[in-house]
């Protein structure tokens, strides 16, 4: 962090002392014949250029004939906007990927010798070891440091100061003969109400303060009472005033102090100094009608002289400097006509234009690439200069996301890029700008290439196209063909998998970019399922207007923006809640959206939804498909992060709340109806009581409800009373509940859920021994809701087991009656642990036959959980047990 | 009699009292607002300064004086604020600014200097 500051420090400071250095020129060449006010302007390119490290490239920029080793792209969006560097960032970083070495030899050696910026700009060394790098990022990081203690020594010691002098100043006295300040400040049109005081602690007239600025004069001028002095200093204060100098001026020593090491800025910081009170006094002479030269200088030499010393040190107040150049200024002034100060404005705005941009790197590509041929970054006498790219040997070297050694890759012999291709190359990102010859094209996609520098292998990475990056990558590279000018190759680190929503109206502009095969998230090929009858599209389409954004720049909510200014949508792991089915009284999800009906037709696997009334259709492919989960009223849509996982979902993938077989989707009418049915037929359509109520789910109605009569409230008060609070003599975890809780009265505390052991509940987090009362709750529950404590060793000496699925179409049935696969059910569904139950279906039906011919009707749950239901008990069996169904029963438990 | 130091600051504060003593510290600081421009927590310091010196007291918010006119010695500020910033860092600072301290014959010069130009014209 630090070293990226002192970096940035470095770069601007170097630039700007480039730009400081020809306005030294400048200065220096029309010294006699330039206001002053016109050199005064001038620094504050200087002081923009220290201030600020962004600026616009154009073709114009001093830059452009300047060496500069490159520029760094502050977005992938904004091609025009950067930072100069001649010092690279990342050095200081890790290597951007594992073992990929990203080698800069740029490191520069100016760092303490400043002076010698340009010279050194051309000994930058290349070829460099990794011990060299080490070397050079432990040297950064102590010149950062030793640059930081400079910086805020320097900063300290200045505020220390002005607090003190503004202390001292406190009792200054106002100074209320105050003609001649309302003289001078209409004849300077100045309409603040600035107050002048006097103080015998100064010796100089100074101004003070940033937000009300003060004049305060020293005790010895208001004595003598000279009214030509006062006249003239009060005028020359008010001046600076007015150009806001007692803001640049304190704002200058900032920046002084942030590049202390810099005698090229400290240089300026003195002149810049001298012109600002030079180019003042050039204004009190042209405020003046008369020539007051000889006056204003006399009055400059009589304060002079009553000082004994010049006061300069209120570093963040004003000092007057270099007595005798600015009395020969004085009387060398001549007053300027309207042609001058014309000329002299359009020659700042023409420089301030040259000095504040940035090189172009856009259309005038031939002329940078030819200059930073020239450049040190490339200079190396026995090796060829320059950056390339080299597809990996080999037309199927496809890329993988495996960070392979770079060493042992085998490249084709000539560069796919060379370097006369290359525009600029971003070390940051890794992205490039290369000349638009066609070289890229989309039969490159997902080939593996090499970039080397300097005959150095330094990264790694694949062709790839814009679209797979919308998960915020590790490693990849896409091709952004998205408009047609700019032919920009990114490279960046990522990848996305195949999956998304194809919009029908979409135009071409990425129609041919293959989705068979791509990448996971973890930057592995796969090649995604393709089922029989199954349509996956063999190419996406996005529509319209341009990509605003470098995907891997994207954040959540730029994701958003970029999608829907693409008019498409894409499903990822992340984002379910685009997916969701949301019943119309509860869309505020997603306010946008209406959605409408759902609705599958018959050869087209999907449904259709409005959003702002244009309708818009979803196909189902393998990533995105609707599933059942706990949410009682929504379809939603999944897709895993595993894509084996995914398979196997796939495969036994289901709709709605009724599962099926997807290849049998078209079997289906409506998802309404079957959410429709399985609320009617599965769940009672009781309503849970306020309170008092006793709660299971019983043999009928999968759930029920039984609200206590006012005598039975009564007797279960009365037994509640002989509750004892359980010291934890046993573990929570041994407890296990029962399908069957109660209610009392009312608040939370009075949810009671009773345990297997005829003796415990679990009410507000504490556990309550209490046998009478659960044997009172128990004997309700199987009086009216015919609820009892099932145990489980009844599952013995099983004949068969059926498991039993049925859509709305179809029955299917599968039966076990291999003895040892039996043997192994029984002992598995003996240890099934009672549990509360989920939220899952329970529409799949075990019938266990016994050996004495009797059979037992269990529920089972439909989806992956391994829950069953018998006699109103819920239990969860184990994944032992999970797996005997799964192998054993066709389909299980799906089918 | 004794005699007191007062520095030129204190010497028109204290004219103030002199001019309207007792008088209550809430208008002496009205007065002192309009007269030499000072903020109330800046009257205040130097009320206490001129106490601890036994020049005035401050009685129940009411100040009086303890001195007369006659009594007081008016003193020169011995340091200037341009001294404040001695030690090391004036010397670093020094180097780069113009540190220009005027003889009697640089004053000469360019009073000469100026004369010139104007004979030139």
């Amino acid at each position: 962090m630090l070293v990226r500051i002192f970096n940035q420090v470095l770069n601007m400071s170097l630039a700007a002392s480039i730009v400081a250095i020809l306005l030294m020129l400048i200065r220096f060449v029309f010294r006699n014949r330039l206001p002053k006010t016109f050199s005064y302007a001038l620094w504050s390119i200087v002081l923009v250029r220290l201030l600020i490290p962004v600026y616009f490239a154009a073709v114009f920029s001093i830059f452009n004939v300047l060496p500069v080793p490159e520029t760094t792209k502050i977005s992938g969006g904004m091609q025009n906007i950067g930072i100069i560097r001649y010092v690279p960032d990342n050095i200081d970083t890790e290597s951007v990927k594992e073992s990929i070495q990203i080698y800069n030899g740029a490191i520069t050696e100016t760092s303490h010798h400043k002076t010698e910026v340009i010279n050194s700009l051309d000994t930058y060394t290349s070829g460099e070891n990794s011990e060299a790098k080490d070397y050079k990022q432990g040297f950064m990081f102590i010149a950062a440091v030793i640059w930081a203690f400079g910086l805020m020594s320097l900063l300290a010691s200045s505020i220390i100061m002005y607090i003190r002098t503004v202390r001292r100043l406190q009792t200054a006295i106002l100074y209320k003969d105050n003609n001649i300040l309302e003289e001078t400040s209409k004849m300077l049109k100045l309409r603040r109400k600035v107050r002048i005081f006097y103080s015998d602690e100064i010796n100089s007239p100074i101004v003070c303060g940033f937000f009300k600025p003060r004049i305060l004069l020293p005790l010895s001028l208001v004595k003598d009472n000279n009214l030509f002095d006062l006249k003239h200093i009060i005028t020359h204060e008010l001046i600076h005033i007015k150009r806001l100098d007692y803001f640049f001026k304190p704002l200058s020593v900032i920046v002084a102090c942030i590049h202390w090491f810099n005698p090229v800025i400290w240089l300026s910081f003195i002149l810049f100094q001298k012109d600002m009170e030079m180019s003042c006094d050039e204004r009190v002479l042209a405020v003046y009608d008369k020539d007051i030269r000889s006056d204003y200088a006399t009055s400059l030499i009589n304060l002079s002289a009553k000082q004994n010393s010049y006061l300069n040190a209120g570093l963040l107040a004003f000092g007057e400097g270099g007595i005798k150049s600015r009395i020969k200024g004085i009387m060398n002034y001549k007053k300027s006509g309207f042609w001058m100060a014309a000329l002299s404005a359009l020659v700042i705005i023409v420089l301030g234009v040259v000095l504040l941009t940035n090189p172009y790197g856009g259309n005038d590509g031939d002329r940078l690439a030819e200059n930073n041929g020239n450049t040190p970054v490339k200079t190396n006498e026995n090796k060829k200069s320059g950056m390339e790219i080299y597809l990996v040997a080999g037309s199927n070297q496809k890329y993988t996301g495996e960070v392979e050694d770079l060493n042992s890759l085998v490249l084709e012999n000539e560069p796919l890029i060379s370097k006369d291709d290359i525009v600029s190359y971003n070390w940051d990102d890794h992205s490039l700008k290369i000349k638009n010859n066609k070289k890229i094209s989309n039969e490159l996609l997902q080939r593996s290439f090499v970039v080397v520098s300097d005959g150095e292998k330094i990264y790694q990475g694949a062709f790839w196209s814009a679209i797979y990056s919308m998960i915020p990558p590790k490693i990849a590279i896409y091709l952004d063909n998205l408009t047609e000018e700019n032919g920009f190759l990114f490279l960046s680190l990522g990848s996305w998998r195949i999956g998304g929503e194809i919009q029908p109206d979409v135009a071409d502009i990425l129609s041919d970019l293959h989705l068979k095969e791509t990448l996971n998230r973890d930057g592995q090929l796969f090649k995604p399922y393709l089922p029989k009858n199954f349509p996956v599209p063999d190419s996406i389409s996005v529509s319209g207007k341009e990509a605003k954004y470098g995907y891997s720049y994207l954040d959540w909510e730029k994701q958003d923006e970029l999608i829907k200014s693409l008019d498409a949508r894409f499903v990822n792991d992340l984002d379910y809640a685009d997916y969701k089915f949301i019943p119309e009284e509860d869309n505020k999800m997603r306010e946008e959206e209406t959605i409408i009906t759902l609705h599958y037709n018959e050869n087209i696997r999907g449904f259709k939804y409005n959003i702002d009334g244009k309708e818009t259709e979803i196909i189902f492919n393998e990533i995105m498909m609707p599933v059942t989960g706990e949410h009682d009223d929504l379809v939603y849509f999944r897709g895993y992060d595993d894509y084996e996982e995914y398979d196997y979902e796939y495969k036994h993938g289901f709709i709605g709340y009724v599962s099926a077989p997807i290849g049998k989707l078209e079997k289906f009418k409506g998802v309404e109806k079957l959410l429709e049915n399985y609320h009617e037929e599965e769940y009672s359509s009781a309503k849970e009581p306020e309170k008092n109520f006793i709660s299971c789910i019983n043999k009928k109605n999968l759930s029920g409800y039984y609200e206590f009569s006012n005598e039975e409230v009564e007797r279960i008060k009365k037994a509640q009373s002989l509750s004892k609070r359980m010291k934890s003599s046993k573990e929570p975890s041994e407890y296990r509940f029962i399908n069957l809780y109660f209610k009392l009265d009312g608040g939370i505390e009075d949810w009671y859920y009773v345990c297997d052991d005829r003796q415990t509940f679990l009410s507000n987090g504490q556990y309550i021994n209490n046998p009478v009362l659960s044997e009172l709750i128990l004997g309700i529950a199987k009086e009216k809701l015919g609820f009892e404590i099932f145990d489980t060793s009844v599952f013995k000496d099983l004949v068969k087991a059926k498991y039993s699925f049925r859509t709305n179409t179809r029955t299917y049935d599968s039966i076990i009656e291999d003895k040892s696969i039996l043997k192994e059910i029984e002992e598995e569904l003996q240890k099934a642990r009672q549990s509360r139950p989920g939220k899952s279906p329970h529409d799949g039906v075990l019938t266990l036959t016994f050996s004495d011919g009797t059979n037992m009707d269990i529920r089972m749950a439909s989806d992956d959980c391994p829950g069953l239901l018998v006699n109103g008990n819920y239990f969860e069996y184990s994944n032992e047990l999970h797996e005997i169904f799964v192998n054993n029963f066709d389909n299980f438990p799906y089918v | 009699m004794e005699k007191v130091k007062i520095f030129e600051a204190e010497y028109r504060f204290m004219n103030i009292i002199w001019d309207n003593e007792p008088i209550s510290s809430t208008d002496l600081v009205k007065i002192v607002f309009d007269e030499l421009g000072w903020k109330k927590s800046t009257t205040y310091t130097v009320i206490r300064r001129l106490c601890e010196r036994g020049a005035i007291k401050n009685e129940n918010t009411i100040v009086s004086t303890l001195i007369d006119r006659e009594q007081v010695m008016k003193a020169e500020t011995e340091e200037h604020i341009d001294r404040i910033y001695g030690g090391s860092l004036k010397l670093f600072f020094s180097a780069f600014l113009h540190k220009e301290k005027l003889s009697k014959d640089e004053i000469d010069e360019l009073k000469k200097i100026v004369e010139e130009y104007d004979g030139g014209e």
